[in-house]
């Protein structure tokens, strides 16, 4: 709902503005397109409906994409790091790195926190049917480290066999001071905190610490400098700051966004929506585009009684881009609203997060794109002979 | 007085070789403020051509056209498209409105174009003249042929211009409206000292005429 609000008042300020920054001017030549689209009420309609439903889907697609990004990096974004150092044979995947708690004295840098990482499935004491397991990713954290996402209830793990869960697999029923059990481990894990939302690679995120990552992942706890964690973070130190010391080169930084982009599946997903959506903006244009065009053509006697009346290419021009303009606008703007009436009746599970500031830039895309539709139609109309209008 | 139209020597062929056609061969015409000329003559005659070409719609081939002494001929499209719109009132043979607006609009949109202030009053005082006040909030597709032209002429003689052209206003009339019709126009170009020359194919319309011709094979011969 807070999002819902903020996104609500960025957009309407947004459409406001382009209402306010009609200046009379612009009017004078808007008059003959709106009186004619008052006249025509339901063919304009029908263009405006086309207009709002290629938006819709652009908006939906865009929320889709944006919630599917969160999915994947959510978890790493609130870390609030600059970088991660990993081994060099991992190929900026998190997984596939291995390192140990030694690795840690060779990078030189201000806060530094180990981490370890694990994926697996998480079920309620007592419920063991396969249905109820849920998939859930996990990270292992020092005690007291900085990475560790805030609470919103209970209290951060203090011992072995202590969890914090995020608000997002509380929604799917596991609760403060639940006994749960993680992967094939048969230990009983107890929920002592809440974090807010949290998801990495689309799943659920956990944090416990990292005795208990290595008991999860490896089935035993490895204590001193040869305990094995998967990377480094590093909270505010530069990048290109780090020094790496090490005598085989067997550690590699990495810029945290360079890090978000190898996430398995992230840059994948992301091409293929934001691919979707530019080919809606292609296709916005050829359909208003043609729209126009067909609604130009049959006016072509008009524009004959109008240039036999001395009115001039330029002030018909001028009109019919005015027109699409408003097309334009009315069109995107009924479109905003739909998504963000969308995005309070979707369920929780679907990954949908509307971007207020994507969502104005389409809107202004959306637009420019059906002007230029508009603008195709230009040359018919120099190209209409007056003489058709007089029947001569 | 000088004439307001004068067209000297103005010849328009169409089409080379064996397809040529000789539309206008070598017409001479002055038209002073005022005057009430009527051109008759049967379809394909030229006299389509002849008024477009009067108006601006269509260049001649050869000859030059002064409106109110400037000359009309050899201005761009742009500047040929603005001295319409300030010195020429094209009446056309259905109605020269435009469907999506009404009335009133017509004529606001004349003055939008102008970035006028909107004359409502000269608008009222204009269609009570011709009869057609009550019509103002109507769109033309709600009005009689009779009322239609009507509205069309009010239309031409918004921007006082100093020429009006009409291509059989009474085309699509019955009789009895076809003179009301050419009765208003010569009215008004007597109170108004608008040049105005009529087109029609109908000889009983000349009866108000100052002046006739007949236009026959691309020839203008006064009557």
């Amino acid at each position: 709902m807070v999002i819902f609000l903020s996104t609500d008042k960025k957009c309407l300020c947004f459409f406001l503005n382009i209402f306010l920054s009609i200046d009379k001017k612009e009017v004078e030549s808007m008059f003959l397109g709106l009186e004619e689209m008052k006249f025509f009420k339901l063919r304009y309609t029908l263009v405006i409906g086309v207009i709002v439903l290629v938006a819709y889907v652009a908006f939906m697609l865009s929320g889709l994409a944006n919630g599917l990004a969160q999915g994947v990096r959510q978890g790493v974004d609130q870390w609030d790091a600059t970088s991660i150092v990993l081994s060099e044979d991992a190929n900026k995947s998190l997984n596939a790195s291995s390192l140990v708690m030694d690795d840690l004295n060779h990078v030189e840098a201000k806060q530094k926190e180990p981490l370890g990482q694990f994926a697996g499935a998480i079920n309620k004491v007592g419920q063991n049917k396969e249905a109820d397991k849920i998939n859930i990713s996990l990270f292992g954290v020092s005690m007291n480290s900085s990475i560790r996402p805030k609470l919103v209830e209970g209290r951060y793990f203090e011992n072995t066999g202590e969890i914090i869960i995020p608000q997002n697999l509380v929604d799917k029923g596991i609760k403060l001071g639940d006994t749960v059990k993680i992967g094939k481990l048969d230990k009983e894990l107890k929920v002592v905190g809440i974090t807010k939302q949290n998801s990495f690679s689309i799943v659920p995120l956990i944090y416990t610490s990292l005795d208990q990552w290595q008991e999860l992942k490896f089935g035993k706890i490895i204590e001193g400098d040869k305990a094995p964690i998967n990377g480094i973070v590093v909270q505010t130190t530069p990048t290109s700051e780090i020094k790496l010391e090490t005598v085989d080169d067997h550690l590699v930084k990495y810029k945290i966004e360079e890090f978000i982009e190898k996430l398995p599946g992230y840059s994948e997903q992301n091409l293929t929506l934001n691919a979707m959506i530019y080919f809606l903006f292609v296709i916005t244009a050829a359909i208003i585009g043609i729209f126009i065009y067909v609604m130009t053509l049959q006016k072509t006697s008009l524009f004959g009684v109008m240039k036999a009346q001395g009115i001039s290419n330029g002030y018909i021009i001028k009109s019919i881009i005015a027109q699409t303009f408003i097309l334009g606008v009315i069109g995107v703007a009924i479109g905003v609203v739909l998504t963000l009436l969308t995005n309070l009746i979707l369920p929780s599970a679907m990954p949908f997060e509307l971007d207020s500031t994507n969502l104005v830039i389409y809107s202004i895309v959306l637009i420019i794109v059906a002007v230029l539709g508009g603008v195709f139609s230009i040359r018919t109309v120099t190209h209409v002979d007056p003489m058709k209008a007089i029947g001569g | 007085m000088n004439d307001i139209l004068l067209m000297e020597d103005i010849r328009k062929t169409f089409g080379k070789g064996h397809a040529k056609v000789e539309a206008l061969k070598g017409i001479n015409l002055g038209v002073k403020a005022g005057e009430f000329v009527s051109i008759i003559g049967p379809s394909g005659s030229g006299k389509s051509t002849f008024l477009t070409i009067a108006g601006g719609l269509q260049t001649p081939t050869t000859g030059n056209i002064m409106i109110n002494g400037k000359d009309f001929t050899h201005l761009n499209e742009k500047k040929r498209s603005r001295l319409r719109f300030e010195e020429i009132g094209f009446i056309l043979q259905s109605s020269n409105l435009i469907p999506f607006l009404t009335v009133e609009k017509q004529f606001t949109l004349v003055d939008k174009i102008e970035k006028k202030k909107i004359e409502t009053q000269r608008i009222n005082e204009l269609l009570s003249s011709l009869d057609i006040a009550d019509l103002i909030h109507k769109f033309p597709r709600d009005l009689s042929g009779g009322e239609r032209q009507r509205v069309a002429i009010a239309r031409a003689l918004f921007n006082e211009p100093s020429l009006i052209l009409a291509d059989e206003p009474t085309a699509s009339l019955d009789t009895e409206h076809a003179y009301e019709v050419v009765k208003i126009l010569a009215k008004e170009a007597h109170e108004k000292q608008k040049a105005t020359i009529m087109v029609t194919h109908d000889p009983r319309m000349i009866e108000w005429s100052d002046k006739v011709y007949r236009i026959e094979d691309g020839e203008l011969i006064k009557e």
